[in-house]
């Protein structure tokens, strides 16, 4: 699986300026923007969106006046995403105490403490893993490999260039022209509800160019096992949740009843309260087992990364050098932890525990947080199922431990709340990592960015939710943290026992089920037969709309390459012929991965233009309530034009034309 | 720039662009021809809610919470939909049952829960009196009155730490010198006006 003859983009024989001075006044401007506009959206209409691409365009618009390099615009934007990762991580958590009344305002104190402790550990328990997710394993990740074609054709232009701004265009006007916020001219998802009495099911999809272009980098084989986890979560598990507790359903404390607006809310809410824990068991089970299977690996990155200050003496080449770590750093950190925690419990024996689970949770949480981000993106990483399993694990210890009632409840969320800074960053880390990796940055330059950026938002984080407190009111109808309710009433869920803990032990069985069928297939020689655990756990977690367009986007990739071997003329011999579906096969993929990649950027920067116009409060729609129709006719067009360009180099072959002499070349380090 | 583009484009490529912009015309017609206008869509139930006359309802209840306990008293309202409603929470905490200790203050939390899944912020406090208010927003008044049926509002007592009475300045170890409170009684008063619903004729 290794990629040990990969060559980057950037040699690691040239040095080239990277952590300047301008970069690293650009990157903490950057990752305190984008790190406020994402704690406001989070908190406005509970999403976030993804910094890194966006930081790029704009690292690569404002250096390039002033001679900046490739490697520095990488630096800017992994500024910047740690900076987003990080508020994402502090959102999903810390406003929970405001909205279910455990704090009556923000306390800076625990805020700051949790953010830079949690974002620092991030980034240095993802100095080892980058060696093994990255280098060994090769994951995948997509909006990695998206930001780091975005930033080549920016630096090397030729036709890669019309590829990838045309796809641009496309992914940035579909968003604006889909988007709530946006021109709202018809909704971003179709659906339709099948089915009577207690059992339904939604069927739809979200009309997203970039979630095709997600699944064209990812390909089928990825694919077709998240979406055959679609097809337990949605159209198994969810008709028997209705089944079983009645639709419209009671709310998981069985409180109160809810009158549902539409039948689409019944089933989210079904998912939300049932189905959503089996994704969760998968993946806890599932990221466990992993973490297991790649042990030995770890244990050597681990080393590796302790070695990092011994790299240049022993002559590890530049793009192989990591931020050097020293046992110390954890002990500070653990230090930290022990008296943050105290202040909360006023417990020694609580906090010492937790202070140790922490590290514990916090590693495994950011490795699987990771690894997800390398299997599916970090833009539709299940982050939020991270931080459910994050609080589930967590409240549960503390009882254990004694705690109980409200105290118990806020030392849970402030316990949780450093895991999840954690496992937040990891994600963006891991896919700035990969574009670095593909780019040629040197990963200790990379790290060093990291925490730069983590460290500006985290002193900035509880300023700016306080803020966001006075002015709207966190909770209130003005800014209303969807997410927080959520975390706040399942930790009130866990200490009041009312944890719907069967759904959960559905997914983990589900997990040592796929293990067990996965060890079995080894045995008897059949390691095709293997089911990827993570993509299926992932099918389930994530709304059925998401995945769907994902399959289209791989099946479409894969039907592409069965284009080309049908249509290509026999030359006469089969080595010619062979020959010929290698360089077919290879353009089709160069075209493919720009165009996707031009795709989920477009997407991604408009999701911040948007961002900036709801936070500036203009009113840009033109429809009040828009149709879906328009969308998926627009929609199917953009998938029969993305196929169009795969295999347009085919038809002109076929035609009798000669292939083209300078195919836009791209190395992904796939 | 452009031209130089459109002339790299075979008679294919331009055919397949032409279609595309047709397809986005129509796209973009048709999302004029079907899409609605948000702001009707509630916009004259609303006005019916508000022009409504509201009838006004009470409830009382009464009950005993031990320390660090959670419980719910039910409001059944068959009448009508809910506009708003305001709980206010009483409870007495003992005197000092000697002169020598001094009681410390019990702590009760109060909120209400919605039938649309919402509800009011918790409100905390150990004065002796607490009280929270919800309004519900016009569209869930509106579509509520539209299906006609009947709501069942829950208000949540959380009691929480009860202070013991201890001395006022030296430690009381295993609680050998103080006298613990295990919980208080309390009184809950609920106000609500409504909108009613239509008597079949």
């Amino acid at each position: 699986m290794s990629d040990e003859k990969f060559v980057p983009y950037i040699p690691p024989e040239q040095n080239l300026p990277d952590l300047t001075i301008k970069a690293i006044i650009l990157g903490i401007v950057l990752a305190f923007i984008m790190g406020a506009a994402n704690a406001y959206l989070g908190l406005y209409v509970g999403m976030t969106v993804s910094a890194a691409i966006p930081a790029a365009v704009m690292a690569m618009t404002i250096l390039r006046p002033f001679k900046g390099t490739i490697l520095e615009f990488n630096v800017v934007n992994t500024m910047a995403a740690a900076g987003e990762g990080l508020a994402a991580g502090v959102i999903f958590t810390i406003p929970a105490l405001l909205v279910i009344g455990m704090w009556g305002e923000i306390h800076w104190m625990e805020t700051t403490a949790a953010a830079f402790i949690g974002g620092i550990l991030g980034v240095f328990f993802t100095i080892p893993l980058r060696r093994i997710l990255i280098v060994d394993m090769n994951l995948p990740f997509p909006e990695g490999v998206a930001c780091s074609e975005v930033l080549k054709v920016g630096e090397k232009g030729g036709s890669g260039l019309y590829y990838v701004f045309s796809a641009f265009a496309v992914g940035g006007l579909f968003k604006l022209m889909s988007s709530w916020y946006g021109f709202r001219l018809f909704q971003e998802r179709v659906e339709t509800i099948i089915g009577n009495g207690n059992s339904r099911l939604m069927m739809g999809m979200n009309v997203s160019p970039a979630l095709v272009g997600v699944g064209y980098i990812l390909g089928l084989n990825a694919c077709r096992f998240i979406f055959f986890g679609g097809v337990i979560g949605w159209i198994i598990l969810i008709p028997m949740a209705g089944a079983i507790y009645g639709f419209p359903a009671y709310d998981i404390t069985g409180h109160a009843y809810i009158d549902f607006l539409n039948e689409a809310e019944g089933i989210t809410f079904l998912w939300r309260s049932y189905t959503m824990y089996t994704g969760i068991g998968m993946i806890v089970i599932g990221g466990i087992w992993t973490l297991i299977t790649m042990r030995g690996a770890l244990w050597q990155g681990i080393q590796h990364s302790m070695a990092g200050a011994k790299a240049k003496r022993e002559g590890l080449i530049r793009t192989e050098r990591d931020f050097p770590m020293q046992w110390w750093f954890y002990i500070i950190i653990g230090v930290g932890t022990f008296a943050l925690y105290w202040s909360t419990t006023k417990s020694g024996l609580i906090s010492g525990v937790a202070t140790g689970a922490m590290f514990l949770f916090a590693f495994m949480f950011t490795a699987i947080a990771g690894y997800l981000a390398g299997v599916i993106g970090s833009s539709n990483n299940p982050i939020s199922g991270v931080t459910v399993c994050t609080l589930l694990f967590t409240g549960l210890l503390l009882m254990a431990l004694g705690a109980s009632g409200n105290a118990g409840i806020t030392a849970t969320i402030i316990v949780a709340a450093v895991i999840c800074c954690s496992a937040a960053i990891a994600g963006d880390c891991m896919q700035n990592m990969k574009t670095g990796h593909i780019l040629g940055s040197t990963p200790r330059s990379l790290q060093i960015a990291e925490l730069i950026g983590v460290t500006t938002i985290a002193l900035s984080i509880a300023m700016i939710l306080g803020v966001m407190h006075e002015v709207y009111g966190i909770g209130t109808r003005q800014l209303p943290a969807p997410q927080a309710y959520v975390m706040g009433g399942m930790v009130e869920a866990v200490f009041n026992k009312e944890i719907e803990i069967a759904w959960f032990a559905l997914g983990a069985f589900m997990a040592i089920f796929c293990i067990v069928f996965n060890e079995f297939a080894k045995r008897i020689g059949k390691e095709s037969w293997s089911i990827p655990i993570m993509a299926v756990a992932i099918g389930i977690y994530l709304p059925f709309p998401l995945t769907l367009p994902i399959f289209v986007g791989g099946l479409m990739g894969w039907y592409s390459v069965k284009y080309i071997e049908k249509n290509a003329i026999y030359p006469g011999t089969t080595e010619a012929h062979e020959s010929l579906l290698d360089g077919l096969k290879e353009r089709a993929n160069s075209v493919g991965t720009l165009f996707a990649s031009g795709l989920i950027a477009g997407e991604a920067l408009m999701g911040v233009i948007i961002a900036v116009i709801v936070l500036s409060g203009i009113d840009v729609t033109m429809i009040g309530l828009p149709s879906s129709w328009p969308g998926l006719l627009l929609f199917i067009y953009v998938i029969f034009f993305f196929f169009y360009l795969v295999t347009r180099e085919t038809r002109r072959h076929k035609r009798g034309g000669p292939l083209s002499e300078e195919p836009p070349k791209q190395e992904n380090g796939a | 720039m452009p031209s130089v583009v459109f002339q790299l484009l075979s008679p294919e490529d331009k055919t397949v662009l032409m279609f595309g912009s047709l397809v986005f015309i129509i796209s973009i017609g048709l999302a004029f021809v079907m899409g609605g206008v948000l702001p009707d869509q509630f916009g004259d139930a609303d006005a019916e809610v508000q022009e409504l006359p509201l009838g006004n309802g009470n409830f009382t209840a009464s009950g005993q919470s031990s320390e660090n306990s959670q419980s719910e008293e039910t409001i059944p309202i068959t009448d009508g939909i809910v506009k708003s409603i305001t709980v206010k929470l009483d409870w007495s905490d003992e005197p000092a049952a000697r002169p020598n200790l001094a009681n410390q203050p019990d702590e009760f939390t109060v909120s209400i829960m919605s039938p649309y899944g919402d509800g009011s912020d918790p409100v905390t406090g150990s004065g002796g009196s607490l009280s929270s208010s919800y309004d519900v927003p016009e569209d869930a008044c509106a579509n509520a009155l539209k299906n006609g049926t009947a709501q069942s509002w829950i208000v949540v007592i959380d009691c929480g730490e009860c202070g013991d009475q201890t001395p006022p300045f030296l430690p009381t170890p295993f609680g050998l010198r103080g006298v613990s409170d295990t919980g208080n009684a309390w009184e809950l008063t609920v106000s609500y006006n409504y909108v009613p619903f239509e008597e079949e004729e």
